[in-house]
């Protein structure tokens, strides 16, 4: 129960609800590590080609083309950032509704060149433009978990090992 | 149901009071938020101007290089070329169907426009793109821009040298110039133009308009405006000579 925090549902916590919420907790753990590490790292693969990370931006040709150039400069450490969060667990509510928007946004644009029959590669994990055959169905399902994953952290925010419960308590 | 603990659970874990480090954070990542966005919107503004002097022979606007200015027929079909010099695939392309295309625009069938794009410098981590195209604009000056074409992709390293730094260079396609049958004053011009970088803006606003004109891969065909399929470009770049045949389904 250490791990436990004082809010006021807990202080009512009895034997009956401890064990669910204890699997609740774990179950988020591992949640935030999987959306966490995959943010931290489609982050960091962008943020280390920029320019190609633009271009990939304004292939899906949603955005205006400047925009689309500074959305591409942006997101990668909105990942970073959101990544590094959910994996310390640190303002896990805040940093899985801002994912599942990210992923929201995701799948919106791969919808979106999938109908228009745009050929790219996505460039969710840098790279990206043209290629002659798009994974648009796998790219929607590793999004569409994803944005579950996040769902969940969004209504159940306290997991396991989480610094937020350490921190503020 | 009573509460056996709840005045202990209360006591042991009494409200740590960090609301300061807290708000810290919370006012740190906002700063860094905002001052971020507010840095890429004025690094990205101004990126889609593709204003520039362009050479002779080119469209205004980064909208490509005409191969053989004016001698296409009345009503021709326009064949826009977009490519990277840097890039395999266009090497190949130019392999199997260079000299096909070429001859179609030589003799007036087509109106040839050729787009140098050179995202592939960001790929590759080198100017050789940029370098080429500059020289290749230079060379539209003087009227070779398709001898230019075909001794760079004949000199094109493969990519793995290309990313070791092997590439074009800006006294390699000044040598070009022999092949291109330059000299006396056109040699000279030629040779500034390659040095000073002369079309610089005129490659980047290439690269902008290709990419605005949804182009994000080379080698694009597009023949009257649209783009060949996978399964004719798939043609184009293994059998050789095809053109023909293809511009003939395109362009009735």
């Amino acid at each position: 129960m250490t791990a436990m925090t004082t809010t006021k549902d807990d202080l009512v916590t009895d034997a009956t609800t401890a064990p669910r919420r204890d699997i609740t907790a774990w179950i988020g753990l591992v949640l935030r590590l999987i959306v966490g590490a995959v943010m931290l790292w489609a982050g960091i693969t962008k943020a280390m080609n920029l320019s190609e990370t633009q271009m990939a931006t304004r292939a899906f040709q949603i955005l205006p083309y400047e925009l689309a150039g500074a959305w591409g400069l942006v997101m990668p450490f909105v990942e970073i950032l959101v990544g590094a969060l959910l994996v310390v667990g640190l303002f896990v509510r805040p940093a899985a509704i801002v994912a599942g928007l990210l992923m929201v946004a995701f799948i919106i644009g791969i919808i979106s060149v999938w109908v228009r029959g745009i050929s790219i590669d996505c460039g969710c994990f840098g790279g990206g433009g043209t290629t002659k055959e798009p994974a648009y169905p796998m790219e929607l399902a590793r999004d569409i978990a994803l944005f579950a994953c996040c769902a969940w952290l969004i209504l159940k925010p306290r997991t396991k090992f989480d610094l937020d419960s350490k921190l503020w308590g | 149901m009573p509460r056996p603990d709840a005045s202990a659970k209360l006591a042991q874990a009494k409200p740590k009071d960090r609301s300061g480090l807290r708000n810290a954070i919370i006012a740190a990542i906002a700063v860094i938020a905002v001052v971020g966005i507010v840095v890429a919107i004025f690094a990205t503004r101004g990126s889609g101007n593709t204003a520039a002097d362009g050479p002779k022979g080119s469209n205004p606007g980064g909208k490509g290089v005409v191969a053989y200015p004016g001698k296409a027929a009345e009503g021709a079909p326009v064949v826009d070329l977009y490519e990277d010099f840097q890039c395999p695939i266009c090497k190949q392309l130019e392999t199997t169907n260079g000299s096909a295309i070429d001859a179609a625009a030589k003799a007036g069938k087509i109106k040839l426009v050729y787009h140098m794009m050179s995202f592939l410098d960001d790929n590759l981590r080198n100017d050789g793109s940029k370098i080429a195209a500059n020289a290749s604009f230079c060379a539209s000056d003087a009227g070779k821009f398709p001898q230019f074409h075909k001794a760079a992709f004949a000199a094109q390293r493969p990519e793995e040298q290309a990313q070791q730094g092997d590439t074009f260079s800006v006294n390699e396609v000044k040598g070009y110039a022999s092949k291109m049958g330059l000299s006396g004053s056109a040699l000279t011009t030629y040779q500034q133009c390659v040095s000073s970088d002369k079309y610089s803006k005129y490659v980047t606003a290439t690269q902008t308009q290709s990419s605005k004109d949804g182009v994000n891969g080379t080698p694009t065909l597009k023949i009257n405006g649209q783009a060949l399929d996978q399964n004719q470009m798939g043609g184009l770049l293994n059998d050789p000579g095809s053109f023909d045949g293809i511009l003939a389904q395109y362009a009735k």
